[in-house]
C-alpha cells in the first residue's frame, strides 16, 4: 500500500483489497491508533460488547444500516465474508482512512460483536478509533432489535467452567474476602473480568493493598472498576483506589515500566525483577482455573516469582476413578485422553453438574487448532488428581494448606515453602 | 559402585524436543545412568516444547526414575545458562554433562573456577555440534552478534570443563583445528543408543535385493539432497535406474525455496516413481527402513557421530554413508569398502548402482551397543573431580579501595555509600571524588560527609572542574591504597555481598579484572528491596574479544581489579565519550590480562528514564564507539585495519537504521512526524503534509503558505492540487488559491 495512494485516495481508491480479519488473532498495535471492542473475555479489548439477545443476522443487518448512515463512509466489497464486514471511513478535513472491522458470531444468548476500528496512517489519532467504536455501539443499543425465537433446549457453554466472581461473590471470592485484611494482595489479571470484583473485594476487607497483573491491560481498566463497584455496591471503594492508583487511558512506551502504585500493573510473570517490583506482597490471587494453564508447573513457578507469601487458587480436580486409570497421582493432558477416558471424565463431571463439552466434542487428541475450531474459548488441559495439584505446588515452592471442595473444583491455599 | 548423584544439562531431550541427536544422546545417558543406580536428574532450562507440555514430560520421566526439571526460562542461551546455575549452586551433584552447544554450560565453569560452587563436582562437556561448525557444513553465514558470543561461550565450555568427551576422535580433532583449547583429560565415547533399539543385529545377514534407495535424513542441501538427487539423475542416465526412490524426513529447505519445491525439479527425468514420506518419528523411519529391498542412503556433507548410521548398524538395516566426519569411526572396519563412498555424485551413483545389481548386507558397527554402554558406564564410574588449583587466600584479607566519582546527585549518592558501609568484606575504603558539584544541596550533603569519612578514614576529594569520569577516577585512584580496587557510580547500588565475593573470585581464579550481572532499576527512587532472580536485558558474558570489536559484553564500569591491572594498563582513557568500561576490558583482555565476568548478581544499576535522549547526539555516539574499538584496532596490523572498522561500522549503521541499542533510547516520532517522514523531504507530498499537520493544529496561515509551497513543487499535479484547496477551503484563502502558480509572492 503506498501511503499517498491511501491518503490521496477517495473511499476505497489506494487501499489494499480487504480481507477478513481474524479476530481470535488479532494482535494489540503498539500504536495508539486503534480500538476493538469485544465480548467479555477478550484479552486486551478495550471496550466490552454486551451479548445481544437476538439472531445473529438481525444483529449483522442493523449494523450495516448505521453503518451506512456514517458520512464519508465505505463498505468494502469482501465476497463469502458470511456475518463479517468492513468500512473504510475518511476524515473529514485531513482524507486520513481508518478501518472498521466488524463481525457478528452466534452465542447462546444470541449474538456477540467483534468491532475493531483503527487508522492507516499516523501514529496517534487523538481518540478518533475510540469514539467511533462507542458512537457505533451507543447506535446498535439504542436500535429495537428483534428477540429470540424460543429454543427447545439451549446450547451447551463451551467456555471452561471459571471461578470468576459473579453478583453473588464466589467461592474464590468468599475466601479472598477470608483472608485479605491487613495483607498486600496481588491478583492475577489473565482472567480480566475477574479482576475488578476481586479487588474490590479484598480492599472492602480492610487489605493493606491490591493491585492486580497481567501482560496486557484493558485501556478502559479504571472504566471496569467503576462498573464493579457499580454492580457490587462498592462505588466509594472503587473512587478511593482510582483517587490514588488511576491507570488511566495514555499508552506507554514500548518497554516502559510500570510504576508500581497503579491499581493494574502490567509486567510478565518472568520478569527477573517481578518480586523486587511488587514487594512488599503477601497474598497472590490466581482467578484462572490451574486446569486451564497451558503448563500448570510453570504457571505455579510464576505465581511463586512474585515474591508473594501466600497463594489462593482453584482447579478443576475429579475425584479418584473418575476415569479408568485416574487416581490421585495422575497428571493428563487433553491431547493425550482417548475415547473412552473422555466419555468416563464426561459423565464424572456430569454427575457434579459440570458440563464440559471439550470432552464431548473432542473426547481425543484435542490441539489448539482443534479446540479453535469447535469454538472452545478456554479449554482445560490438564486432569489432575489432588496428589499431583500438591506435587506440583511442591515442585515450584510451594506448601498446600487448606483446601475446600466446591463441586469438582478445588479451592485452595499455599504458602511459600 | 558408588552411587553417584548426576545432573545432565541440556537445551535438547527426547521428548519437548523431536529427532535431536544431542537430545537422544542424553536420554542415552540418563537411562545407562539411571540403570547403573546413579540418580539422574535432567535439567531443561528452557521453556521450549515442540510437543506437550513440559509438566507432561516431568511425570513422564519421573515414572521412569529420571528427574527431569524443566526451569521454564525464555531468553538467549546465555540467560538460560544463568538460571541453571543459579539452580545447580544449592544442589549437590557428583557430575554435571552438559553439551557444548549454544554454550549452556559456560557459567558451571567460571563458577568453579572463580570458586563460587561446584568444588566438589565434575564437570563433564559433550562436544557434539559446534555453532560454527554446523554453520561451515550448512552455508550459513553469521548474521546475528549472539552467534558469534554463542561460539565464546561454546570454547569457554569447552576449556574450562573438567573433562571434554565428544563420540568421535573427528571432533575432537576438529575443535582442537578450530583453535578450542581442550583441557588436558579429553576422550572419545561413542554415543549410546536408548531404550527400545535393537541392541545388536542380526550377525552375518547375507546379501540381500536392493529395489528400493531411500534417502535418509532432513531433505536439505547439509544432508545431501542435491548429492543424492544428482546421483540417482546419474543412475538414469546410465539406463540402471532404481524401482522407486524415496525421500525418509523432514521437508527442509535448499537455497532458494523448500525441498518440495526443489524436487520438482531435480527430479525432472526420472522416469520410476518416487515418493516423499515426512511423518515418520524414529520408531516409523525404522520400520519403514527395515522392509525387504530398501537401502538407506546417507549423504550429508559432514557429521560427527550420526544417530542416523548408528540406528541403520544396529537395527540391520543395509545402508551407504559418505566418508566424512566422524562416519568412518561408526562403521566396523572390514565394511568400509562396501559402506562407505567418497563423497561424490559418481562415486555415490557407482555404489547404489552396484547394491542394485548385486544386493547387499547390513554393515556392522564399530562398537557394539554394549560395549558403547559400557564404556560409558566405565568412565561415570572412574569419573573423580581433580583437584583444584588452591585458592590464594590470605590470613588477612585484602583492602579493597572503592573509587566513586559523583556530581550533583546527593540523593543517589546517600544509598551508595550505604551500600558500601554495609559490605561484608572488612577491609575497604571508600575514595569519593566529588566532580566539581554545584548544587547547594550536594555541596551541604558532601560538607555532612566529611566527618563521617574521616572517622573511618575514608578520602572525600573534590576535582578543581568538572572533568567526567575518566579524569575523576584517575583521581579517586590515585589517593587508593588498596591492593584491588572496585570502580562504583554514585547512583548504583551495591549488594552487603559484593565486594567479599569479587575478593574471593579474584583469589581463587587469579583474576586480574572482574564484572559481574547487575540488576536493573529504574527512575531517581530507592533502590529495589528484592533481589532479582536473573539479570536484565544486559547479561555480559565475559572476555569475548571477537564480541568485543562491536559490542561491549564484558562487563560495565562497576568493575573490580588488581591495583596492579589498573597501573598496567595505565587505567581508563580520558575522552568525553562513553564506553571508558568497554574500551579497558577489551583493552585488558587483549592484554592477556585475566578477565572473567561472574553469573552473580552483585549490585543495582540504576537507568533514568528518558535522561540520556540529548547526549545521544550521532557525532557523540559515533566518537564512544571509535574509543571502544580503539584497542581492537590496535591489536590488527595496519594493513586491516580498515577491513575491521568496515565490518564493526557496518553492523553499528545498521543498528541505527533500525533504532536499535542506543538508537532506540530516543522518544518515538509523534503520528504526524511518522506520516510526513513517509515523503520525500524535498517533494509536495511532504510539505502538503507538514501543511495539514499545520491545519490540524490551527495554524491556519502557516499552513496556507506550506500548501503554496507544495503547489509550487508540483504544478499542476491534479490530486495535489485538491488536496491543497481543501485545505485552504478549510482554512484562509491565501493567494495561490485565486490566482496561478506563478503569481504567488
Amino acid at each position: 500500500m503506498s501511503a499517498l495512494g491511501a491518503w490521496l485516495g477517495r473511499g476505497e481508491v489506494g487501499l489494499p483489497p480487504a480481507q477478513p480479519l481474524d479476530f481470535d488473532r488479532l494482535a494489540q498495535p503498539r500504536s495508539p491508533n486503534a480500538c476493538l471492542a469485544a465480548p467479555a473475555g477478550h484479552p486486551w479489548a478495550q471496550l466490552t460488547t454486551p451479548a445481544y439477545a437476538t439472531p445473529p443476522t438481525a444483529l449483522f443487518d442493523a449494523l450495516l444500516e448505521l453503518a451506512a448512515a456514517e458520512p464519508r463512509t465505505t463498505r468494502r466489497d469482501m465476497p463469502g465474508a458470511g456475518l463479517r464486514a468492513q468500512w473504510v471511513q475518511r476524515s473529514a478535513l485531513a482524507n486520513f482512512p481508518d478501518l472498521i472491522h466488524a463481525e457478528v458470531r452466534p452465542a447462546e444468548a444470541g449474538a456477540t460483536l467483534h468491532l475493531y476500528s483503527h487508522s492507516l496512517l499516523g501514529w496517534s489519532d487523538m481518540g478518533v478509533n475510540r469514539a467511533r467504536v462507542e458512537r457505533w455501539l451507543a447506535a446498535l443499543a439504542a436500535r429495537p432489535l428483534p428477540p429470540l425465537a424460543a429454543r427447545a433446549a439451549p446450547a451447551p457453554p463451551v467456555a471452561a467452567p471459571a471461578l470468576s466472581p459473579s453478583p453473588s461473590p464466589s467461592p474464590l471470592a468468599i475466601a479472598l474476602a477470608a483472608s485479605a485484611a491487613g495483607r498486600h494482595v496481588l491478583v492475577a489479571g489473565e482472567a480480566a473480568s475477574a479482576v475488578p470484583a476481586l479487588v474490590l473485594h479484598a480492599l472492602s476487607h480492610g487489605a493493606a493493598s491490591v493491585r492486580a497483573l497481567s501482560a496486557l491491560r484493558p485501556d478502559d481498566a479504571d472504566g471496569q472498576l467503576r462498573a464493579a463497584g457499580a454492580a457490587l455496591g462498592l462505588e466509594a471503594v472503587a473512587e478511593t483506589l482510582l483517587a490514588r492508583a488511576r491507570v488511566g487511558t495514555t499508552a506507554q512506551a514500548v518497554g516502559a515500566t510500570d510504576p508500581p502504585w497503579l491499581w493494574w500493573l502490567r509486567g510478565r510473570w518472568d520478569a527477573p525483577d517481578l518480586a523486587a517490583r511488587l514487594a512488599p506482597l503477601d497474598l497472590v490471587v490466581d482467578p484462572g482455573n490451574l486446569a486451564a494453564a497451558e503448563d500448570p508447573g510453570q504457571r505455579l513457578a510464576q505465581l511463586r516469582g512474585s515474591g508473594a507469601r501466600a497463594l489462593l487458587l482453584g482447579c478443576l480436580l475429579p475425584a479418584p476413578g473418575a476415569a479408568p486409570g485416574f487416581d490421585a497421582d495422575s497428571l493428563w493432558h487433553a491431547a493425550r485422553l482417548d475415547a473412552a477416558a473422555s466419555a468416563a471424565l464426561h459423565a464424572h463431571l456430569a454427575a457434579q453438574g459440570l458440563d464440559l463439552p471439550q470432552l464431548r466434542l473432542i473426547p481425543a487428541g484435542m490441539t489448539p487448532d482443534a479446540a479453535r475450531a469447535a469454538g472452545l474459548d478456554q479449554p482445560l488441559w490438564w486432569f489432575m488428581g489432588e496428589a499431583a495439584l500438591r506435587r506440583l505446588l511442591a515442585e515450584a515452592g510451594w506448601a498446600p494448606r487448606e483446601a475446600t471442595r466446591h463441586g469438582p473444583h478445588l479451592l485452595l491455599t499455599a504458602t511459600a515453602a | 559402585m558408588r552411587r553417584q548423584r548426576i545432573c545432565l544439562l541440556t537445551l535438547d531431550f527426547v521428548g519437548p524436543v523431536r529427532n535431536g541427536g544431542m537430545g537422544t544422546a542424553f536420554l542415552a545417558c540418563a537411562e545407562a545412568f539411571r540403570d547403573a543406580g546413579h540418580e539422574v536428574t535432567v535439567l531443561y532450562p528452557a521453556a521450549y516444547t515442540e510437543t506437550l507440555p513440559l509438566a507432561h514430560w516431568r511425570a513422564h520421566y519421573a515414572a521412569r526414575g529420571i528427574d527431569f526439571v524443566p526451569l521454564h526460562m525464555t531468553g538467549l542461551e546465555k540467560e538460560l545458562g544463568f538460571g541453571a546455575w543459579q539452580w545447580i549452586k544449592t544442589r549437590p551433584f557428583d557430575a554435571i554433562h552438559f553439551h557444548e552447544m549454544r554454550g549452556i554450560g559456560h557459567w558451571l565453569t567460571v563458577a568453579k573456577r572463580c570458586g563460587l560452587g561446584l568444588r566438589d563436582t565434575a564437570l563433564v562437556c559433550q562436544v557434539h555440534s559446534p555453532t560454527l561448525w554446523h554453520f561451515a557444513h550448512s552455508g550459513n553465514f553469521m548474521r546475528h552478534l549472539e552467534e558469534l558470543e554463542l561460539d565464546w561461550m561454546e570454547r569457554s565450555s569447552v576449556e574450562g570443563a573438567d573433562v571434554v568427551i565428544a563420540p568421535s576422535r573427528y571432533m575432537l580433532a576438529e575443535v582442537a583445528r578450530m583453535g578450542w583449547r581442550l583441557p588436558p583429560r579429553h576422550d572419545v565415547l561413542p554415543n549410546m543408543l536408548p531404550e527400545g533399539f535393537p541392541a545388536r543385529a542380526p550377525e552375518g545377514a547375507p546379501p540381500r535385493p536392493v529395489e528400493e534407495l531411500v534417502f535418509f535424513g532432513r531433505l536439505e542441501a547439509r544432508k545431501g539432497l542435491d548429492l543424492f538427487c544428482e546421483a540417482v539423475s546419474r543412475l538414469q542416465d546410465a539406463g540402471t535406474p532404481p524401482a522407486r526412490v524415496t525421500f525418509l524426513g523432514k521437508v527442509g529447505h535448499m537455497e532458494r525455496c523448500h525441498a518440495l519445491a526443489w524436487l520438482a525439479e531435480a527430479t525432472a527425468g526420472w522416469t520410476f516413481p518416487w515418493q516423499v514420506v515426512n511423518d515418520r518419528d524414529v520408531a516409523g523411519a525404522r520400520d519403514y527402513l527395515s522392509q525387504p529391498g530398501r537401502l538407506a542412503i546417507i549423504a550429508s556433507s559432514m557429521e560427527n557421530a550420526p544417530y542416523a548410521v548408528i540406528e541403520c548398524l544396529a537395527a540391520g538395516i543395509p545402508l551407504l554413508a559418505p566418508e566424512v566426519g566422524g562416519i568412518p569411526e561408526l562403521v566396523a572396519a572390514e565394511d568400509h569398502a562396501r559402506l562407505l563412498y567418497p563423497r561424490n555424485a559418481r562415486a555415490l551413483a557407482a555404489a547404489m548402482g552396484a547394491a542394485l545389481e548385486h544386493g547387499t548386507a547390513p554393515g556392522r558397527a564399530a562398537v557394539t551397543a554394549e560395549a558403547a554402554r559400557a564404556a560409558w558406564l566405565g568412565f561415570q564410574g572412574g569419573l573423580s573431580v581433580p583437584p583444584a588449583a588452591p585458592a590464594l587466600l590470605r590470613d588477612a584479607p585484602p583492602l579493597v579501595s572503592v573509587c566513586m566519582g559523583s556530581f550533583n546527585r546527593h540523593d543517589t549518592l546517600a544509598d551508595a555509600i550505604a551500600s558500601i558501609e554495609a559490605q561484608t568484606h572488612p577491609a575497604l575504603e571508600l575514595i569519593l571524588v566529588d566532580d566539581a558539584s554545584t548544587s547547594p544541596a550536594t555541596l551541604a550533603f558532601l560538607d555532612a560527609l566529611r566527618p563521617r569519612f574521616a572517622a573511618r578514614g575514608w578520602k572525600l576529594l573534590r576535582n578543581a572542574e568538572n572533568s567526567w569520569q575518566g579524569i575523576t577516577r584517575h583521581h579517586a585512584v590515585d589517593a587508593a591504597q588498596g591492593e584491588f580496587l572496585l570502580f562504583m557510580d554514585d547512583d548504583n547500588f551495591a549488594w552487603p555481598e559484593e565486594v567479599a565475593t569479587f575478593v574471593a573470585a579474584a583469589l581463587h581464579a587469579g583474576a586480574d579484572v572482574l564484572s559481574c550481572q547487575n540488576q536493573v532499576f529504574h527512575g531517581a527512587g530507592r533502590p529495589p528491596v528484592r533481589r532479582a532472580t536473573r539479570p536484565g536485558r544486559w547479561v555480559p558474558i565475559g572476555p569475548a574479544a571477537a564480541v568485543g570489536a562491536f559490542a561491549n559484553m564484558m562487563g560495565d564500569a562497576n568493575m573490580f581489579m588488581r591495583r596492579d591491572a589498573w597501573d598496567r594498563m595505565g587505567g581508563f582513557t580520558r575522552d568525553r565519550a562513553y564506553f571508558e568500561d568497554w574500551e579497558f576490558l577489551q583493552a585488558a583482555s587483549l592484554a592477556g590480562l585475566r578477565v572473567e565476568c561472574l553469573p552473580e548478581i552483585l549490585y543495582c544499576y540504576r537507568i533514568w528514564d528518558g535522561a540520556q535522549t540529548a547526549a545521544h547526539a550521532a557525532d557523540f555516539l559515533y566518537r564512544s564507539h571509535a574509543r571502544a574499538l580503539r584497542p581492537t584496532l590496535e591489536a590488527m596490523p595496519e594493513a586491516l585495519r580498515p577491513a575491521l572498522r568496515f565490518a564493526v561500522e557496518r553492523h553499528l549503521a545498521g543498528m541505527q537504521a533500525r533504532r536499535e541499542g542506543y538508537w532506540a533510547r530516543g522518544l518515538p516520532l509523534s503520528g504526524e512526524q511518522t506520516l510526513i517522514g513517509d515523503f520525500a523531504p524535498n517533494g509536495a507530498e511532504a510539505m502538503l503534509a507538514l501543511a495539514e499537520a499545520a491545519a490540524v493544529a490551527g495554524r491556519a496561515e502557516t499552513a496556507a503558505l506550506l500548501a503554496e509551497q507544495a503547489c509550487r513543487l508540483s504544478p499542476g499535479h491534479p490530486e495535489v492540487t485538491a488536496r491543497a484547496a481543501a485545505l485552504q477551503s478549510a482554512t484562509v484563502q491565501p493567494a495561490w488559491a485565486s490566482t496561478s502558480n506563478t503569481a504567488s509572492p
